[in-house]
């Protein structure tokens, strides 16, 4: 809300500073959006558009820690938006989406690192999205459970059961490759 | 605080997740680590839980900067942006039925607009309808002056405006039951509009997803 207090802070920022200094989330943002959509034109599109929402909403009026959490949560929705729409599609068709990313479509058995981060990705992304979200943010963009429960709309309790599920979940699907490291 | 080794299998997965990311409060950490180094089986589960972050840490995508213009792009929004938050703000000062009437009007427009642009009706950018004389014979082909798509994403941000001026609504009057609600139903149907993201930033929205509805009438008792 554009409160008496907020008021001032959009008088003393000045616009193109506050652009610049969000812009320096924008390989993180671009990379948390790549990892939940799963391709590189959808990731670059909802980055896009996470950022001319902010400039839009008023970027001078948010400090940078508020732009950052902002910018996640805006990318967030978007690609649950995309990823609804892409079920949609998916369901609309014959293509099952567990064909599309299911680890155990990929070979039985490899040592490349190549064969491994595929197998990684195809993992995370065969993950339902809402544990999808959790696991990237915790795992590499490296965010507290309360930040995670901010960006994600739910309460920290709920990313810790979440995270414990999803944790299962990728340990039973890469269990080939965990094998393999001892 | 006493820590309690955890009674169930699900119960166990979320501490020792939460002890890998360093969520536990230090005593249960250290209490946990007691309880690890008399039990290997738990130890391990602890170990092939690093094992899986180490694994996953293999997956890692180039990052991207943006464009040369992307910050003038930006700028430019910024100017625009300032002028709609202000014409925004103003909306808020409106009472709540004049509100709600703004909002079932602009939706309403945009209704009327998607209908014609999608089935064909006069181009709203050419600002007349041209009347010609048809030759007998001729094919009447339209370009629709917005998409299905588009009209549908027009659709959903105004229904969308609609549902969050009501829980702003219901956060002035205090209604943290009907809130909650309302902010639940934004979120599962809406959360990809920009409106839902514009909440998302704000406080007291914040609030109401940490704190449940009991506990936040008794902040206002």
């Amino acid at each position: 809300m554009l409160s008496k207090k907020n008021a001032h802070k959009l008088a003393a920022r000045d616009p193109a500073d506050a652009i610049q200094a969000a812009l320096a989330n924008y390989p993180d943002i671009y990379v948390f959006a790549r990892r939940m959509v799963g391709n590189a034109d959808s990731a670059l599109d909802v980055t896009q558009e996470a950022f001319l929402r902010l400039a839009r909403d008023g970027v001078a009026t948010k400090g940078a820690e508020q732009a950052r959490r902002w910018l996640f949560v805006v990318a967030r929705n978007l690609c649950f938006g995309r990823l609804r729409r892409q079920a949609r599609r998916r369901s609309a068709g014959s293509e099952p989406l567990e064909t599309l990313a299911s680890p155990h479509a990929g070979p039985a058995e490899s040592g490349h690192a190549e064969e491994r981060r595929q197998w990684v990705m195809r993992a995370v992304e065969s993950l339902p999205p809402h544990m999808r979200e959790v696991v990237i943010l915790r795992e590499y963009e490296g965010l507290s459970y309360a930040e995670i429960a901010g960006v994600a709309g739910c309460s920290e309790g709920t990313v810790k059961s979440r995270l414990a599920r999803a944790r299962e979940a990728l340990r039973e699907r890469l269990a080939p490759f965990l094998e393999g490291y001892r | 605080m006493m820590w309690h080794p955890p009674d169930t299998e699900q119960a166990w997965a979320e501490c020792l997740s939460a002890y890998v990311d360093g969520e536990l409060p230090p005593d249960a950490a250290s209490a946990l680590e007691a309880f690890l180094d008399a039990h290997p089986a738990r130890a391990r589960q602890v170990e092939a839980l690093r094992e899986t972050s180490r694994l996953l840490a293999e997956w890692q995508v180039p990052a991207l900067a943006p464009d040369a213009g992307f910050a003038e792009r930006l700028e430019a929004e910024a100017t625009r942006g300032g002028r709609l938050a202000r014409a925004f703000a103003g909306l808020r000062t409106l009472g709540r039925w004049p509100r709600t009437a703004a909002a079932f009007a602009a939706g309403l427009l945009v209704g009327v607009f998607a209908t014609l642009g999608v089935q064909g009706g006069p181009d709203p950018a050419a600002g007349h309808v041209a009347v010609a004389p048809v030759p007998p014979g001729t094919m009447l082909v339209s370009q629709p002056a917005i998409s299905p798509g588009q009209a549908e994403e027009l659709l959903r941000e105004v229904t969308a405006q609609g549902v969050a001026l009501t829980l702003v609504e219901q956060i002035r009057s205090r209604d943290w039951t009907a809130a909650l609600a309302t902010y639940q139903d934004l979120v599962a149907n809406y959360a990809d509009t920009a409106v839902a993201g514009k909440l998302e930033g704000n406080g007291e929205v914040r609030l109401l997803k940490q704190a449940p509805p009991r506990a936040l009438r008794r902040i206002d008792e």
